[in-house]
C-alpha cells in the first residue's frame, strides 16, 4: 500500500515538471471582472511575437489581498513561492523585509528604458522605502464619494458636500426611516480611518509615518483619528449612516439597491457601479475637514513583485513582464475597463486629449484628487510591518464603537496597544534576523 | 377510540410542520436566489420565488470556476481516507481483539491515547513536515495524514472481540488462513460496524475544512469546502446569484446521495454513537 | 509463535504508523515549539521558555476567546439538543408522513459547515436578506446579525444549530426505540399523564443517549471552524473568535507558530479535562446500556 501511495504521489509530482519554455507564476487577487481583464492583459504579454513560445506567464488566483499575503507566507516557509505575486498596499514594508523578494529598483538602476519618469508622483511615493521602488504599482486607486444624483435632486440638495460638516448634514437630510432610507454608507474597514485621516493631514505611524525610519507606534487618538471617529461614529448615532459590516461587498450593494444615498468607496469601482446602477450615479472627491493643512488620500491598490527565489533568468523574464505591465498599453487597458487609475501620466493626458474623460468624469474625480494631494509624510501613507494585524485592531475598535459599545477613546486606546504590540515584536522579529543574516554572511 | 388515535397524530403532525418547514427554508431560499438575475437578487422587499427560472446563474459559475473539479478533488479525498481508514482499522482491529502477542496491550493503549489529541494540535507541525517532503499541495499531502483512525479501531475492536473463538477455530481446522477468516468471516459479520466507520469516515473527510486550507494553494487541488471559499471571495463584486448556484451544485451531490442512502447512513451513525 | 507474532504488528502497523507520525509526534512537537518563538517570514525559532503561555495567561483577548468559546458551546449544544429531544419524540408518536420529516430534519446534516455557512450569510444580508425582512413584516427591526458584537455569535450558533440538530435527531431516535412499549402502558395504566411518563419513564432510559449527544455537540462546538471562517471571520469586535479559530489566525495568519502552538496545547489540555470530566458524570448517571 505504501507504494502504491508513492506511485500516486509521484503521478501528481511529475504532472508538475515545467515544460521547456520559462512559465512565470504569477499570484494574484483581482476578482471577477478585473480578473477577467487582467487575464487579457496577460495573454497579450504571452501571445506577443517575443515571447511566444519562450515565456508564459500563468495566472493563479489566490483569494483576497489578506488570503494572498497569507498563501504566500505559507509557501514561502514550504519553499513553494510564485515568481510574482501582487500584493496590497499594506504589506510593502512587510514584504520588504520578507529577505524574499528582489526591489523593482535593482532592476530599473540597471535599465535606462524603465518608464519611471512617467509614474505619477504620488504612487511612486507610496510604494518606495527610502528612495527606492520596490515593486511596480499596478493597480492604483483613491476613495471617493459616490452619490445618487435622484435622491439628491429629490432632496434639493445641489452639490456634494465638500467637508465633514456638510457630509453629516446631508446625510441627514437625505435619510427617512420610513421608507428605510439611510444618507451615507462605507464599508467597516480601516482604510476610511486612514484616509479621513491623512486627508486632514495626519499622521498615523511615527517616524513620519515609518518613512523616515521604520514606525515604533501608531496614533489612533490623534485629533485628525479623533475627528474621523467622531464623523463617522455620529452618523451612525443618528440614523444616518447604514453600517453594514466588513467586507467592500455590502456596503456597495446597499448604494445600488437605492437604499444609502451616499457611498464612500474606491474608485477601482466606478465603471461597474455605474453600470450596475439604476439612477444616476455621481462622484465628488473625499470631504475634507475643511482646514488648510496639507494633507490628502493616500493612494491605495497594489502592486506586483518580483520573488527572489527563482534562477536569474526567470527573474529577468519576470522583470519583462512587468514593465510590460507599467507599458502604455497596459495602463490604458486596466484604467479603462476598471477605473483604477494609469500609474502613468502620458495615459492620462493623451486620455485628456481624446476626450475620454469628458466622457466619463467620474473616472476622472480619482486623479485630480491623488494629485491635489501634498507631497507630505502624511499623504503617502504609514508604512508598518505588521499593517493588516494593526487594521483588525481598528477594525474591532470600530465594530465597538459604532455598536455603542464602547467610548471611541477607550476602544482606540486598547487597538493602539495591541497594535503597537505587535510592531514592537515584529521589529524586534525583524531586527534579530537581519542581524543573523548579516553574521552568517560574514562567516568565513 | 381511533379517532382519538388519528386526532393525536394530526396534533403531532401539526406540531413538526413548522420545525420542518423550518428546516427546509434555508435550502429553498438557496435555490430561488440561484435563479435570480442581475439586480433582482438585492430587490428590496426581496421575493422568495424568482421571476423566470434561468439558469444563467449556472452557467457562469462554471465558466468561472471548475466546480467540477472540485467535487471530484472531495470525491477522490474522501474516498481514498474512507478506504484507507477501513482497511487499516479492520487489520489492526483485528490483531489487537484477536491474537496474543509481545506488546499488545502498549499497541492498543497508544492508538486509544491518539484519540484524544485534537486535530488542531498537529495541525502547524504537520504542515512543516508535509512542506519538508514536498506534499504542499497534493493529493498525499490532503489523505495520508488521515490514513487510519484511533476511532475506528476501537469500534471495529469491539466487534471483533464478540465473534466467538469456536468460530475461528472451526474455520482454521479448515484450513483457511487468519486473513482469510479475517476477510471472509470476521468482516461480514461486522458489516454495520465496517459500514458505520465507513460513513463516519467518509463524512468527516468530506467536511474536512481547515487542513485542506492550509494545505491547498493552486485552485486545482481545493477540495468542494474550500473551492466554494475561495469562489465567494473571487466573485463577491460579480452576483450573490452566481455563489448560490455554485453553492446548489457543490452541496447538491451530498444531498443527492443522502435522500438515496438515508437508511444506511442513519444506521451507520447511530451504530458508530451507540458503540463509540 | 514466531510468526504469528510478526503478522500481528504487520497487521497493527498500518494503523500505528500514521498515527504516530501524523498525531502523536505532532503533538510532542507542538509542546516543543510552544517554547519557541518563531519570525514571521522564516522558521527559525528561538527558545523563549514559558513566555508563550505566560502571554496567553496576561491576554485579556484570550481569555475573549475563552469567553466566547464557552458561550458558543452553551448556545449551539443546548438549543440543539432541546430542539432535538422535541422533534424526536414527536417523531416517536407516529405523526403523518413520518419518512418527510425526517428527511427534512435529516438534510442539513449532509451539508458541511462551511457550505451551510454560505445559505446563511445571505439570509443574514443587511441589505436583502430574507430574515430581517421577515422579521420586519411582523414588526420587529431585526439587527446587522453578523456586524453586531452582540448578535454574531448567536446568528452563527443558529446557523450551526440549523446544520447539527438532525445529527441529534438521529441519535435520540436511535434510544427512544430502546424505551420499552410496556412501561410506557403500565404507566398510562397508573394514570400517569404525557409529561409525568415523559420525566418518569423515557427520559431515564434516554439518559445515556443524551449525554452521548451533548457530548457530541460540546465537543463539534468546540471544534466549529468553517462557518465562523465564512461568517465573520472571527469578528466583529472578536466576539466570534473562539480558541480554535484564534489558533488558526495565529499560526496561519499572524505566523507566529510558538504562540499557536501554546493554544494547541492548551486546547489539548481542554478538551482531555472535558472528556475526562464527562467519562465521570457517565459512570455516575448512565446505569444502561
Amino acid at each position: 500500500m505504501g507504494r502504491l501511495l508513492l506511485a500516486v504521489a509521484l503521478i501528481f509530482l511529475s504532472g508538475r515538471a515545467a515544460a521547456a519554455p520559462i512559465a512565470l507564476q504569477f499570484w494574484h487577487s483581482m476578482s471577477g471582472e478585473k480578473g477577467e481583464l487582467l487575464a487579457s492583459v496577460v495573454d497579450r504579454f504571452n501571445a506577443a511575437p517575443e515571447n511566444a513560445g519562450k515565456v508564459r506567464v500563468e495566472l493563479q488566483f489566490i483569494g483576497t489581498y489578506e488570503e494572498g499575503l497569507n498563501k504566500l507566507r505559507t509557501a514561502l516557509l514550504a519553499g513553494r513561492g510564485p515568481h510574482l505575486v501582487q500584493i496590497t498596499d499594506i504589506g510593502t514594508q512587510a514584504m520588504a523585509d520578507s529577505g524574499a523578494i528582489v526591489p523593482l529598483q535593482d532592476y530599473i538602476d540597471r535599465d535606462p528604458s524603465f518608464p519611471i519618469r512617467e509614474i505619477l508622483l504620488p504612487i511612486r511615493r507610496y510604494y518606495e522605502i527610502g528612495g527606492r521602488l520596490y515593486s511596480l504599482p499596478f493597480a492604483s486607486s483613491g476613495p471617493i464619494l459616490y452619490y445618487n444624483a435622484d435622491a439628491f435632486a429629490a432632496a434639493a440638495i445641489k452639490s456634494a458636500p465638500r467637508t465633514f460638516a456638510q457630509l453629516r448634514d446631508d446625510a441627514r437630510r437625505l435619510t427617512d426611516p420610513a421608507r428605510r432610507l439611510t444618507g451615507v454608507t462605507w464599508p467597516l474597514h480601516s482604510w476610511f480611518f486612514e484616509e479621513l485621516i491623512a486627508r486632514q493631514g495626519a499622521l498615523l505611524a511615527d517616524h513620519e509615518n515609518g518613512r523616515a525610519d521604520r514606525a515604533t507606534s501608531v496614533d489612533l487618538v490623534s485629533p485628525a483619528a479623533r475627528a474621523a471617529v467622531a464623523l463617522w461614529a455620529g452618523m451612525v448615532q443618528d440614523g444616518s449612516f447604514a453600517n453594514v459590516g466588513r467586507g467592500w461587498d455590502p456596503a456597495e450593494q446597499n448604494f445600488l439597491s437605492g437604499r444609502s444615498a451616499m457611498l464612500l468607496t474606491s474608485t477601482s469601482d466606478v465603471f461597474e457601479i455605474q453600470k450596475k446602477a439604476s439612477f444616476r450615479v455621481r462622484t465628488a472627491p473625499l470631504p475634507g475637514d475643511g482646514s488648510n493643512v496639507p494633507g490628502g488620500t493616500i493612494v491605495g491598490g497594489n502592486s506586483l513583485w518580483i520573488l527572489k527565489d527563482k534562477p536569474a533568468d526567470e527573474r529577468a523574464a519576470a522583470y519583462r513582464f512587468l514593465k510590460f505591465m507599467a507599458s502604455k498599453e497596459s495602463q490604458r487597458a486596466w484604467h479603462v475597463g476598471t477605473g483604477y487609475f494609469p500609474i502613468r501620466a502620458d495615459v492620462i493626458a493623451n486620455l485628456e486629449k481624446e476626450g475620454f474623460y469628458a466622457r466619463n468624469p467620474a473616472a476622472k474625480t480619482a486623479i485630480d484628487q491623488l494629485r491635489a494631494a501634498a507631497d507630505v509624510p502624511a499623504a503617502r501613507g504609514a508604512l508598518l510591518g505588521t499593517f493588516a494585524q494593526t487594521r483588525e485592531y481598528i477594525e474591532s475598535a470600530l465594530e465597538l464603537i459604532l455598536a455603542g459599545y464602547q467610548t471611541p477613546d477607550a476602544a482606540m486606546a486598547w487597538a493602539q496597544s495591541r497594535a503597537d504590540d505587535a510592531l514592537s515584536r515584529y521589529n524586534r522579529a525583524v531586527a534579530a534576523e537581519s542581524s543573523q543574516a548579516a553574521s552568517g554572511s560574514k562567516g568565513p | 377510540m381511533a379517532s382519538a388515535e388519528s386526532r393525536r397524530r394530526a396534533a403531532v403532525t401539526a406540531f413538526l410542520l413548522i420545525p420542518a418547514l423550518l428546516q427546509l427554508f434555508p435550502l429553498f431560499y438557496l435555490l430561488g436566489l440561484s435563479f435570480k438575475i442581475g439586480g433582482e437578487v438585492m430587490a428590496y422587499p426581496p421575493r422568495l420565488l424568482p421571476r423566470a427560472l434561468d439558469w444563467t446563474n449556472y452557467s457562469l459559475a462554471l465558466k468561472a470556476a471548475p466546480l467540477w473539479r472540485f467535487l471530484l478533488n472531495s470525491v477522490i479525498v474522501s474516498t481514498a481516507i474512507t478506504a484507507l481508514q477501513v482497511l487499516t482499522s479492520i487489520l489492526a482491529a483485528y490483531a489487537l481483539a484477536r491474537l496474543e502477542f509481545a506488546g499488545r496491550g502498549l499497541a492498543f493503549g497508544f492508538i486509544m491515547a491518539t484519540m484524544l489529541v485534537p486535530g488542531e494540535i498537529t495541525i502547524i507541525p504537520n504542515y512543516f513536515a508535509l512542506a519538508r517532503l514536498g506534499w504542499i499541495d497534493t493529493y498525499a499531502g490532503l489523505v495520508v495524514p488521515f490514513a487510519s483512525s484511533g476511532f475506528g479501531v476501537f469500534l471495529l475492536y469491539q466487534f471483533f472481540r464478540t465473534i466467538p473463538k469456536e468460530l475461528e477455530e472451526a474455520a482454521m481446522l479448515d484450513g483457511a488462513s487468519r486473513l482469510r477468516f479475517l476477510f471472509q468471516i470476521a468482516v461480514p459479520l461486522s458489516a454495520p460496524a465496517v459500514t458505520a466507520l465507513a460513513v463516519y469516515a467518509f463524512v468527516n473527510a468530506w467536511n474536512m475544512y481547515l487542513w485542506p486550507l492550509v494545505i491547498t494553494q493552486s485552485t486545482s487541488m481545493q477540495t468542494a469546502q474550500i473551492g466554494l471559499g475561495m469562489f465567494r471571495s473571487q466573485n463577491e463584486s460579480m452576483n450573490w446569484g452566481v455563489i448560490m448556484a455554485a453553492t446548489a451544485m457543490l452541496i447538491s451531490p451530498t444531498i443527492l446521495l443522502f435522500v438515496a442512502a438515508q437508511r444506511q447512513f442513519v444506521r451507520g451513525l447511530t451504530t458508530s454513537g451507540l458503540k463509540g | 509463535m514466531r510468526s504469528s507474532r510478526a503478522l500481528a504488528w504487520a497487521l497493527v502497523l498500518p494503523a500505528l504508523l500514521p498515527l504516530a507520525l501524523f498525531v502523536a509526534l505532532p503533538a510532542l512537537q507542538s509542546l516543543w515549539l510552544s517554547l519557541h518563538e518563531t519570525a514571521p517570514f522564516s522558521s527559525r525559532a528561538v527558545w523563549v521558555g514559558l513566555e508563550n503561555y505566560r502571554l496567553l495567561a496576561a491576554s485579556p483577548e484570550y481569555w475573549l476567546c475563552a469567553r466566547a468559546t464557552a458561550l458558543f458551546a452553551v448556545e449551539t449544544a443546548l438549543p440543539s439538543i432541546l430542539l432535538a429531544l422535541a422533534v424526536a419524540l414527536a417523531l416517536d408518536e407516529g405523526p403523518y408522513g413520518r419518512d418527510f420529516f425526517r428527511t427534512a430534519f435529516l438534510l442539513p446534516v449532509s451539508i458541511s459547515s462551511a457550505m451551510a455557512a454560505m445559505l446563511w450569510l445571505f439570509l443574514y444580508n443587511p441589505t436583502a436578506g430574507y430574515l430581517n425582512y421577515a422579521l420586519g413584516r411582523v414588526g420587529i427591526v431585526g439587527p446587522n446579525w453578523l456586524g453586531d458584537p452582540r448578535w454574531a455569535l448567536p446568528a452563527v450558533a443558529i446557523a450551526t444549530v440549523w446544520k447539527e440538530m438532525g445529527f441529534n435527531v438521529i441519535f435520540l431516535l436511535a434510544g427512544l426505540s430502546g424505551v420499552p412499549r410496556e412501561l410506557h402502558e403500565a404507566a398510562a395504566l397508573d394514570g400517569a399523564g404525557y409529561l409525568s411518563r415523559l420525566r418518569h419513564v423515557t427520559l431515564p432510559i434516554l439518559s445515556p443517549t443524551l449525554l452521548f449527544v451533548a457530548v457530541v455537540s460540546t465537543i463539534n462546538s468546540l471544534q466549529s471552524f468553517g462557518q465562523i471562517y465564512i461568517l465573520t471571520d472571527g469578528g466583529p469586535a472578536g466576539r466570534t473568535d473562539t480558541l480554535v479559530f484564534n489558533l488558526y489566525r495565529d499560526a496561519f495568519v499572524n505566523f507566529r507558530s510558538g504562540y499557536a502552538s501554546a493554544q494547541a496545547v492548551v486546547l489539548f489540555v481542554l478538551i482531555l479535562g472535558a472528556t475526562a470530566l464527562q467519562f465521570r458524570l457517565a459512570r455516575k448517571s448512565v446505569h444502561y446500556g
